[in-house]
């Protein structure tokens, strides 16, 4: 021990304190000197200048003359410079890694070494408090999810009141300062050189885990941090970095069996960010998410070898270091916490958006915006207080997410569609991006359903608000945002179960913003920076997207350009729409590529346009002028002051100039033109079916949102120019009946529920569900009734009477999507007989598709709800009524249940009674003519499990098997080591000869064609999303760099 | 800026117009849409080749004695095609019984329930694999026989403009469920004393695949006349009505008709005719809720054609009105009838004869007119044993003369029955043809075939036995 050095300093084991600088702050000596003034008596001081600038050797000297220091010519990074330390330092016990921009209270050294021995701790750090506000918690440790995400412990900016000064395991301490054993750093190599800024402390932390060592947060020590990185760089890629960086650390520290298991899911939750973005318009955002894997994907080779040099200290397997870190996405939380995307940028601005708030409420416009904004929030949180967290009644089109994700997703894969009576047909697209959506909720189903249906409202209004961006006011903004949340349409959607239309109501501004941008006229110019062809594919992703859902609006976009084209034929100019219905055709193209070979079913071949557009005029009918210019399509917020809506919106026309004029012109073609469609649709004009009013009427919103938004702007701008007379006297009237327009909207907010049924089907009909029903085998739901109440995809039979099967129970998501081929036009050719008085055995008839039961709907939901009744044509009952195997059941007014007596279990071994010739009635090829005389109510139900919809397996008897589903030779018995195909029954399903009893298997085998097909569109998906995230041209710019 | 000032005005004006235009013509009437039947039909008719399926509920029968129901089912098949298929007698209180049946082409099956049943109550469906078919039921105690249309499908209402709870006659109405649903059933009478809606006869349930069989005399007791009502609340159901008289009053033997499925405005009777001890009269029965007013249009063999005679008959009630005492035709003359609703106010009209001595026609019949024309009518019952006399009457309603010829079918073919082919029928008028003479062998079931519209009765009244069957043809596609 030398003269001069503290006492105690020999017992105490000698520490380095490691301070990384580049072009530091003002705030330096006082980092310095916080060091300095530590208590811990065997301490020593290395600062690492990462070629700063301007060298802060004088300045190090004079705050802490006894520092060593190390200047680098270049700077490598965090890491890289830190990791000088193992060259320079010998002897040390422990290195504390220090940014230059914190400040340590005088114990944080001692507190840090003094529990690193007593919990054998290998990484330990302190608790993190905002510079100058050390009351202001910043992290005291974080957590990981098994993807790398971190999540932090402690709520940013928590009042600190000592509630989290325990120590405890975390999975990561912050970088800014770490204290890690000497001989644990040796051995692990440092820091990881590649990673350069961010995501460092989590690659340490997570390999000090593999090592066996213990990563411990010590609240007792106590360190403020200024967070000053990026004021010190000159480009903003913290997102990017993180990416990167995260993908890095996963890829080394995970043996080969979690990385199998795990590496997918985090491409899953890749994909599904960057469809986000690009959907919201954050376009960087997407290409940064992205080029993480490209970025690693280029160091493979440096990721091989660092999992070599792991693999040599790995002390901890896998599944215990999975332990250690969060359950659940981080991602997730953090996205249903509004910060995808915006989280990085949040922490490091929260106070700059604080100063933002400040000054908005201080100036005039920001606080109309503010205002608008606060108050829709409001006016939707408020409104639909019971719904969210609750579950959401599964009305008309609403239906039940049932099925886990890998469900979905076996069926979208399998190359067979059940739905119906089955068929050999592509399966929806919505399936997969359901499936992945699901497995990115960690197939939390229902909570997918309540953010794809009531994240509608949001979104909607996030998209009217970005919709009226290039105006240049906020006021406007306000205004347009405002017209468009106090509109009945979302709500009246909701309580209606349209989920098309909540779906329209979401896309709607967003697609509209698009064509305005494509146009590059003044002052949605701003498009222009994009080449054509860019907007062609970044519009065509969000229309691809919505049409998974809602197929119409492959049409409905060209139509929405269309129309702003004839309204720039009004206004005699506007060259710039052909551009908008250029982009916009070749959106929809697009879209239905990015949809083959499901997007084949809208060809007359197949579904034609009822696959597309719907089965009837679901709700338009009904609808007067009047309705349709107050967005008024139920009886949410049903008010004359609902007039107030198109009046805000006539502003423009009145006293707008220049663009202003010209824009309110286009936007009421627009909104003119879908409530012509409507309107003509609803009455039989159009000579097609139309779907849902909301559909259309959606963009009539978003437009008139504009259009009012264009009236707000002509306020500021134009009015000024006119003399005193009618315009000023509008223009008062628009703005009040503005205010006005809100209270409808507002009352019917008071229930919290907008009004949706409070209880659906599924009570009513859990009987089908019961043990005993369900022994008697599997079965199929004939669903009859209006195209508005049926939920489950109809097919069309009669004006205003649509049908659709659905498994046995309420009928659920994949139930959802019509399936216009398969032989499930049997079902109306049987209903047809019978409606002709040509059978009175419809039961006998409909038994063996394996129809047990007949439920026809005159509501969407059960009698006491007080939906509006829609009561299928006159003659249904009667027809019904008048068959000879079906019997009524009473189970709800809204319900008129039949059971067929004569139906068949879908998979049965038939036995006919009276030993009637089974083997003609199953060669016949028109089936209703083997089976009318045929009474096989007797067969016994066979393989009774199902793992999935095809797949069967269980025990059989001897005799027939029968399986109800389409004709395949690709269906396949499996018994006893012995395969046989199917053979045609009754000239559409399926049957097999079964010599012996025993454990049977039916499997459909998915032929390699579809694994072509499936790769073919998942290949096209990456393609345009890379293409629309920019990430060649991004890519090349970094490659510049 | 003046420029822009041009542009605004027409601009507005396209808009506003359209929309406009959208409000002005707001259509909102819309044709309410059907699909299948209402399940109301007019009268019995056999389905066409193209049917999957013929399927025919008979419900009354004779109920003889324990172990006797005195049921046969007529199956006749007028197509080219052999039809098979089932007939299921069902009887109160047991299993029903199936049995396989085959109808050949151009031919007719007599099905006795007292072969298969072992029961006197007894109901059948016949069900065959195929249209061109139509179905009769006979019903035959000691005291005659009777026989009526089945019902080619059920219905939720029924009317019955006749029926007579004498003290020598009893009525039963007969309510056949076929359907594996219960039926609940309210039953009301409107009696020459009035309208009556025994509370025992309101949702009164019919279980499913069973027959209730309603005595009205113990519910309207001593009336001349018992009109009703069988209105369905859930469930549909087969109504047949079965009169018997036991001669205390000169009639004798038994009666069986089919309920009318629907009123009608129009009611055609293509026979008629009243002399000493034979009462000819029609019932007009008005299960609505407004007035309606009748006439009675008559057609006789001969002589001129009298005025009509016209009356109202109130809401809900029934009206009985006499060709002897309205005068409107000579005793002893033949004639066609026709019950017309001049103010478009539907009804249901009967033709009854009750014939005691001197008539040597002696019984009881009261048979629902046709609603219909048609051009093919089917005759199906043939020999009921002991006939002595099947007369095919023939009524020409429309304004030009038709041709018409009568084709027996004969098993596999169809024969023209000598001296009936194209037999020229005058407008207006009817013709009466005794086929018991005139076709060759046995009585097989008649195709009557005009080139006009044209409606048929069929008379099968015994020589020997008491009691007066008639009944109409069954119209064919």
């Amino acid at each position: 021990m030398d003269e001069g050095e503290p006492e105690g300093a020999v017992h105490a084991p000698p520490v380095v304190a490691v301070v990384v600088t580049h072009d530091p702050g003002p705030w330096l000596e006082e980092c310095l000197g916080s060091i300095g003034a530590q208590d811990y008596p065997n301490l020593s001081v290395l600062v690492i200048d990462a070629a700063s600038r301007v060298d802060p050797l004088p300045r190090i000297a004079s705050a802490l003359p006894d520092a060593f220091v190390r200047h680098l010519d270049t700077n490598p990074g965090y890491g890289a410079a830190a990791n000088e330390v193992l060259r320079v330092v010998e002897g040390a016990a422990f290195y504390v890694f220090c940014h230059d921009d914190i400040l340590l209270e005088p114990s944080s050294v001692r507190a840090l070494v003094q529990e690193s021995f007593r919990s054998n701790a290998g990484v330990v750090g302190p608790k993190l408090v905002s510079w100058g506000s050390p009351r202001a918690l910043l992290q005291v440790g974080m957590s990981a999810d098994k993807t790398g995400v971190i999540s932090p412990l402690v709520e940013r900016g928590e009042l600190d009141q000592e509630q989290h000064d325990r120590v405890r395991d975390v999975f990561a301490v912050p970088g800014a300062c770490t204290m890690v054993r000497a001989d644990l750093f040796a051995s692990l190599g440092g820091y990881d050189p590649a990673i350069t800024y961010l995501g460092d402390d989590l690659d340490l932390c997570w390999r000090a885990h593999v090592a066996g060592a213990r990563v411990v947060v010590v609240p007792a020590a106590r360190v403020q941090h200024r967070e000053e990185l990026q004021t010190r760089r000159r480009v903003d890629d913290r997102r990017r970095l993180f990416a990167r960086h995260r993908l890095r650390t996963m890829l080394v520290c995970y043996g080969p069996i979690h990385l199998v298991r795990v590496l997918p899911q985090a491409a899953v939750f890749t994909l599904i960010e960057a469809v986000y973005a690009l959907a919201a318009g954050r376009i960087t955002q997407s290409a940064d998410v992205l080029s993480a894997w490209s970025w690693n994907a280029r160091r493979f080779g440096e990721i091989r070898a660092r999992r070599r040099q792991l693999r040599a200290v790995r002390g901890l397997r896998d599944g215990e270091i999975r332990r250690l870190q969060g359950r659940g996405s981080a991602r997730l939380t953090s996205y249903l916490r509004g910060e995808l995307g915006s989280g990085d940028r949040v922490r490091a601005s929260l106070s700059e958006a604080g100063r933002d708030l400040a000054g908005s409420l201080q100036a005039g416009p920001r606080r109309v915006a503010i205002l608008a904004v606060s108050v829709v929030v409001l006016l939707v949180a408020f409104g639909s207080r019971e719904l969210i967290g609750g579950r959401l009644p599964n009305v008309a089109s609403i239906v039940a997410f049932d099925r886990g994700p890998f469900s979905l997703l076996g069926e979208y894969l399998s190359g067979w569609r059940p739905a119906g009576l089955g068929s050999e047909a592509p399966s929806p697209t919505a399936l997969a991006l359901l499936g992945m959506a699901g497995t990115a909720f960690l197939g939390a189903m229902g909570l997918l359903q309540q953010v794809l249906v009531l994240g509608t409202l949001p979104a909607g209004l996030v998209g009217a608000w970005r919709l009226t961006r290039g105006l240049g006011s906020q006021r406007a903004r306000g205004v347009g945002l405002l017209v468009y949340a106090v509109a009945p349409l979302p709500y009246d959607a909701l309580s209606r179960g349209r989920w098309d239309g909540l779906l329209l109501y979401a896309a709607a501004p967003w697609i509209l913003a698009r064509l305005l941008a494509a146009s590059g006229e003044e002052p949605f110019a701003g498009g222009t920076r994009q080449g054509v062809g860019r907007q062609v594919l970044v519009l065509g992703l969000v229309v691809a997207v919505v049409a998974a859902f809602v197929p119409l609006v492959v049409v409905l976009v060209p139509v929405m350009a269309l129309a702003l084209v004839l309204g720039s034929a009004l206004t005699s100019g506007g060259r710039g729409t052909l551009t908008s219905l250029a982009v916009a055709g070749g959106a929809s193209a697009l879209a239905l590529v990015l949809h083959l070979p499901w997007s084949l079913t809208f060809l007359p071949t197949g579904g034609g346009w009822s696959a597309m557009a719907g089965i009837g005029a679901l709700g338009g009918a009904d609808l007067g002028a009047g309705e349709l210019l107050r967005l008024e399509t139920g009886t949410v917020g049903l008010s004359p002051l609902g007039w107030a809506v198109p009046l805000a919106g006539a502003l423009a026309l009145l006293i707008g100039r220049d663009w202003r004029f010209r824009w309110a012109v286009r936007s009421w073609t627009v909104a003119v033109t879908c409530w012509a469609l409507v309107w003509a649709g609803g009455r039989g004009l159009t000579g097609l079916p139309v779907p849902a009013a909301e559909v259309l009427v959606a963009p009539a919103a978003a437009a008139l949102a504009l259009a009012a938004a264009l009236g707000m702007v002509a306020f500021e701008r134009d009015l000024s120019g006119y003399g005193f007379g009618l315009r000023q006297v509008a223009a008062l009237v628009a703005a009040g009946g503005l205010v006005l327009a809100a209270v409808p909207v507002g009352v019917a907010a008071l229930d919290g529920d907008w009004n949706v049924p409070e209880s659906d089907f599924t009570r009513t009909l859990a009987f089908m569900e019961e043990e005993e029903v369900a022994a008697a085998g599997p079965f199929r739901v004939l669903w009859l009734g209006h195209p508005a109440v049926l939920p489950v995809a109809g097919h069309p039979l009669a004006d205003g009477l649509a049908w659709g099967l659905a498994p046995g129970g309420s009928p659920g998501v994949s139930d959802r999507w019509v399936n216009p081929s398969g032989p499930g036009q049997l079902v109306a050719e049987a209903l047809v007989l019978a409606a002709e008085g040509r059978s009175e055995r419809l039961g006998r008839l409909l038994g063996p598709l394996g129809i047990r039961y007949l439920v026809v709907a005159d509501r969407s939901a059960p009698a006491r709800s007080g939906v509006a009744l829609r009561p299928p044509p006159d003659g249904l009952a009667a027809t019904l009524a008048q068959q000879l195997d079906l019997r009524s059941i009473d189970v709800d007014p809204a319900l008129t249940i039949y059971e067929n007596a004569a139906w068949v279990p879908e998979r049965a071994v038939l036995a006919p009674a009276g030993g009637a010739d089974l083997a003609t009635a199953l060669a016949a090829p028109e089936p209703f003519g083997a089976t009318v005389g045929l009474d096989l109510s007797a067969s016994p139900p066979a393989l009774a499990e199902a793992p999935s919809p095809t797949r069967f397996q269980g025990e059989v008897a001897a005799g027939t098997l029968f399986l109800a589903e389409a004709a395949s030779p690709r269906w396949e018995l499996r018994t006893g080591g012995e395969v046989a195909g199917a053979a045609p029954a009754f000239g559409w399903a399926n049957a097999f000869a079964v010599a012996e009893p025993g454990e049977a298997t039916v499997r459909y085998r998915t032929s390699p064609l579809r694994w072509l097909a499936v790769a073919g569109q998942a290949l096209a998906w990456v393609l345009v999303v890379l293409a629309a995230g920019g990430w060649g041209r991004h890519r090349g710019r970094l490659h510049r760099r | 800026m003046r420029r822009r000032a041009g542009i605004r005005l027409p601009a507005v004006v396209v808009l506003a117009g359209i929309m406009a235009g959208m409000a002005l013509v707001d259509i909102t009437d819309r044709t309410p849409v059907t699909f299948g039947s209402s399940g109301a039909f007019a009268m019995p008719t056999a389905d066409g080749p193209s049917s999957l399926t013929s399927t025919w509920f008979c419900a009354a029968s004779a109920n003889v004695a324990e172990g006797q129901s005195g049921l046969d089912v007529l199956v006749a098949n007028f197509g080219d095609e052999a039809r098979s298929g089932t007939v299921t007698w069902m009887a109160d209180g047991a299993d029903p019984v199936i049995r396989p049946l085959q109808v050949g082409a151009h031919d007719g099956v007599s099905l006795a329930a007292d072969d298969a049943v072992d029961a006197g109550a007894v109901s059948a469906v016949v069900e065959l694999d195929g249209g061109s078919v139509a179905v009769e039921h006979a019903v035959s105690v000691g005291a005659g026989s009777a026989v009526a249309p089945c019902a080619p499908s059920a219905s939720g209402a029924w009317y019955l403009a006749n029926g007579t709870t004498a003290r020598d006659a009893s009525e039963v109405l007969v309510l056949f469920n076929p359907f594996p649903g219960d039926a609940v059933v309210d039953i009301s009478f409107s009696t020459d004393q009035g309208r009556d809606e025994p509370e025992a006869l309101q949702g009164l349930p019919v279980p499913a695949r069973s027959t209730t069989r309603v005595a009205a005399g113990e519910y309207v007791r001593r009336r001349d006349v018992a009109a009703a009502t069988v209105s369905t609340r859930t469930g549909r159901v087969v109504v047949d009505r079965l009169q018997r008289f036991d001669g205390s009053e000169g009639r004798r033997g038994i009666a069986l008709a089919l309920a009318a499925p629907a009123p009608s405005p129009v009611w055609t009777f293509p026979a008629g005719r009243h002399q000493e001890g034979l009462a000819e009269r029609w019932h007009v029965y008005n299960p609505g809720e407004r007035d309606a007013v009748v006439i009675v249009e008559v057609a006789p063999e001969e002589g001129e054609i009298p005025i009509p005679v016209e009356r109202t008959v109130s809401a809900g009630a029934q009206l009985v009105i006499d060709a002897a005492e309205a005068s409107v035709v000579p005793a002893g003359v033949g004639h066609s009838s026709v019950v017309r609703s001049i103010n478009g106010v539907p009804v249901v009209a009967e033709r009854e004869l009750s014939g005691v001595a001197p008539s040597p026609r002696r019984g009881w019949s009261s048979m629902p007119g046709s609603p219909l024309e048609a051009e093919r009518w089917l005759l199906a019952a043939g020999d009921l044993g002991n006939v002595g006399g099947d007369r095919v009457s023939v009524f020409n309603p429309g304004p030009g003369a038709v041709r018409l010829s009568v084709r027996a079918q004969a098993g596999a073919r169809e024969v023209t029955v000598a001296g009936l082919e194209a037999v020229e029928l005058a407008p207006g008028s009817h013709r009466q043809f005794d086929v018991g003479d005139l076709a060759d062998g046995p009585p097989r079931p008649l195709v009557v075939e005009a080139d006009g519209p044209v409606v048929v009765e069929r008379d099968l009244s015994p020589a020997a036995d008491p009691g007066i069957s008639t009944l109409l043809g069954i119209p064919l596609p």
